[in-house]
Formats: C-alpha cells, structure tokens, sequence
C-alpha cells in the first residue's frame, strides 16, 4: 500500500512537472511572442513602463515588451499609461499640456518606500543592449484632443524619429487607437508596422482600408474563430488583459500571434 | 537615532515596571506578520512587551520585508526595509494601538544618471492606531490598524495593515 501511495505520488509530481504542449498555427511564423505589458504588467512590484519593470522584463526572457507613449509639449515621448499623472505618480496633470523638464522629476507612488521615476522612450532604448533582438509594441496615447495636421505630424515625425535612431523598424509595432493618426503615418511612413486598437469588426475593417498589419484587442473581446478569420485576412492578431495564468492559456489556445502578458513569468515558462 | 534612545530607555524601564504589577506572568514577546502596514505590502516582525501598568504596556517593534529578492537583471540582490516602532497599548484582552515610529528602506533601482543599477537608502515616519487582541498570558494575537507613513518625510500616505501572531 505504501510504495502504491509512493508511486501515485511521484505520478503526481512528474504529470505536474510535465510542461504543457500546444499546437500552435499563426502568421508569427506559428509561434507565439511574449511580451510584457509595460515591462511586467500591472500589479507588479515594479510600476508599469519604468525602466525597472520594463528591463526585468527583457532580462527575464521575454521576446520583448509593450510600452505605453504618450507626447509632451515638447515633444519628447513618455513611458507612460495613465491619462493624469496623479493617478499614479506625485505629479498632477496630463502629459500633452507638460514640458519634459516639468515633469522628469516625477516618481511613481503605486506602493510604499519606493520612488522609481517617469522615464522618456529615448532613455529605456538607449540603455538595452542588443535592442533589435527584442520586438517592442508602442502603444501610443493620445488623450490630447487636437486633430490638426501640426500635431499628428509632430506626434507621427516623433515616433518616427526614434524608430530610425534605433533602427527599430523591423522589430516595432505601433498600436493606435485614433484613425487620423493612422492615416497620417501611412502618408508620412508606409513602411512602418501599424496595429489598430478597436473592436474586433471594426479592427478589420481599418486593417484593410489602411493594409495596416493587424489588430490588438483584449484576449476576452476575441474568439479563437475571429483570430483565425483575422489570420486569413493575412492580419496579426496581438492581446493584452491576460492578467492571469488561465488568460495567458487562453490567449495561447487562440493561436493569437503576440501577447501582452501581465503574467509575463507564467507566459515565458509556459511558451519557452 | 532618537528612537533608539527612546526604545532603550524603555528597555531599562522594564524590570522597575515589571516589579509593580500583580501580574504574576504576562507574555512579553510576539511573533507575528503583517500583511500591509508600516512594512509596505507585508512584513514579518518580533515585538517586546514592556508593562507599565496592568492595563497599559508599551511595545517596541522591529520587523523585515521587501519587495523584490532578486533586482531587475533578475539577481539575487533584495530590498530591504526595516519598520520599527513603539507602540502603546491600553487594554486587557482587547486594547487599543497606539504608535509610531521609522521604518528604514533600502531599495534597488534604476540610477537615472547613469543608468546603473543602485541600492537608495531612505528614512520615513510611521503611525499606528488601532485595535489588537492578545491574551497577556499568551497565545494568538491579531490586530486591525491604520498605519499612514510620511514617505521621505515629505509625502503623506494613508496607509493599513491587519496582523496576525503568536505572544509567548
């Protein structure tokens, strides 16, 4: 009766050792990228879009990671999420109406004893080594209201700038939200990677009027059968809210071709 | 520096004290944790009961916590942070928290000079109010509290932690 017990028992361990194997069929060359969702995803010790979080993410061995952007009034572009800095940060306002040198000295304030700053995009690519090996979504947000010409061309000519210095166009993706954006950097530069961030129709519909490279949506807003119909349009499919292990699972058994992982750990050990 | 006065004036106090209570045993050390708190998300603490009256005992608290064991180039390099504090506490079985104290935080970052990686130092002041139930005899001791911090001695944060022990 022991060693039966003994055996069930290192059955046990060993089917839970045993790493889990998926079938995996995608436009990303039938493999699924991990990234991290502005570095290690929200609810990590580490605030979302620090250099700390996002270069814990990379050294972790992630194929790379999402960053949140958004435009000074200066132009220089910001890693950050939230459309008031007081949301999460000692500072108070909206980024678009802040120079840099107003705002560089803010600290995330997410958690106790901690004050890891407000960082440029230009200062996390310029301290990752080996920077073209990783593939970076930037999605970029635009809660400034204005639609002229002058500042889609300033916020397009901002990206783009920064795409060439780090010669990031191969391994870059820029998720928008707004069309005239969109419409404005297919003008500027065709040749630069677009994904729309809409519903999943409506993501379609604009992947193929702007023969844009594909969609982003929410890992619960899309079925398996809608990533493959998006798959035979020829358009990637990339998810984020996968903000646990079972979602990171299901957006695997979707055959999404990147995710955007809250649970980047999970995620890399599971797909690596 | 001043705490540390404090706790060992209270320390030299404590047989003088001892001596005047009817008390015949009362349990003056706690183990316990803190999920929440002075020790940020949670922290592992020791506590020295010193009574003072039969119904009002001071406290003195040390714990340890961190955020993170390995830094963000994934090596095993831990914050640190270090609450400590003194506390008073009226009551019998049920009493009443009072308290402050520094808790001492020694965290890893990114330095945005020359984007190496660091270890900062940092000193804030913490406050405890609340309630705690603990047999003086011993035994389970739990506790509810609001424990705001001022961080870096500059900004105020409303803050709370539940606990939960073992007085010997």
């Amino acid at each position: 009766m022991k060693n039966r017990i003994t055996l069930f028992f290192l059955l046990f361990i060993a089917s839970s050792c045993q790493k889990e194997e998926f079938d995996i069929l995608n436009l990303n060359n039938n493999q699924i990228s991990a990234l991290g969702h502005g570095g290690m995803g929200i609810g990590y010790t580490y605030p979302m879009n620090s250099f700390e979080s996002i270069l814990n993410c990379l050294n972790l061995g992630a194929d790379g990671t999402e960053i949140d952007v958004q435009m000074t009034k200066d132009s220089v572009l910001v890693a950050f999420h939230d459309e008031y800095l007081e949301n999460s940060t000692n500072f108070s306002g909206q980024i678009f109406n802040k120079k840099w040198n107003e705002i560089s000295g803010a600290v995330y304030t997410d958690q106790p004893y901690t004050n890891y700053g407000l960082i440029t995009l230009d200062e996390i690519f310029s301290n990752i080594s080996n920077l073209t090996e990783y593939t970076f979504f930037l999605d970029c947000k635009n809660f400034n209201p204005d639609t002229s010409s002058a500042y889609l061309n300033t916020f397009n000519n901002a990206l783009i700038k920064i795409i060439d210095k780090y010669n990031l166009e191969n391994n870059t993706y820029i998720e928008f939200k707004r069309t005239d954006l969109i419409r404005s950097l297919k003008i500027i530069r065709p040749d630069l990677k677009i994904f729309v961030y809409k519903t999943f129709d409506l993501a379609l519909e604009l992947v193929n009027e702007f023969q844009l490279q594909g969609i982003t949506i929410s890992v619960d807003k899309i079925s398996k059968d809608e990533v493959m119909k998006a798959h035979n349009n020829g358009t990637m499919v990339a998810v984020f809210n996968t903000h646990s292990k079972n979602r990171n699972i299901e957006a695997i058994e979707k055959n999404v071709d990147f995710i955007q992982s809250d649970k980047v750990k999970h995620l890399i050990k599971t797909l690596k | 520096m001043k705490l540390f006065y404090i706790i060992v004036l209270l320390l030299s106090i404590n047989y003088e004290a001892k001596s005047q209570l009817d008390s015949t045993h009362i349990s003056q050390n706690i183990l316990y944790i803190e999920a929440g708190g002075i020790g940020g998300y949670g922290s592992l603490n020791y506590e020295r009961i010193i009574p003072v009256k039969k119904i009002l005992k001071i406290g003195v608290r040390i714990g340890l916590s961190t955020y993170n064991l390995t830094d963000y180039t994934t090596k095993f390099n831990p914050d640190i942070i270090i609450p400590i504090a003194i506390t008073g506490l009226y009551g019998n079985n049920h009493k009443i928290v009072f308290g402050f104290g520094q808790t001492i935080s020694n965290i890893v970052k990114a330095n945005h000079s020359n984007w190496k990686i660091e270890r900062k130092s940092n000193i804030h002041s913490n406050f405890t109010i609340g309630y705690r139930y603990q047999k003086e005899r011993g035994g389970i001791m739990v506790s509810c509290n609001y424990t705001p911090i001022i961080e870096f001695y500059k900004s105020y944060r409303h803050w709370a932690g539940i606990s939960i022990g073992y007085a010997f």
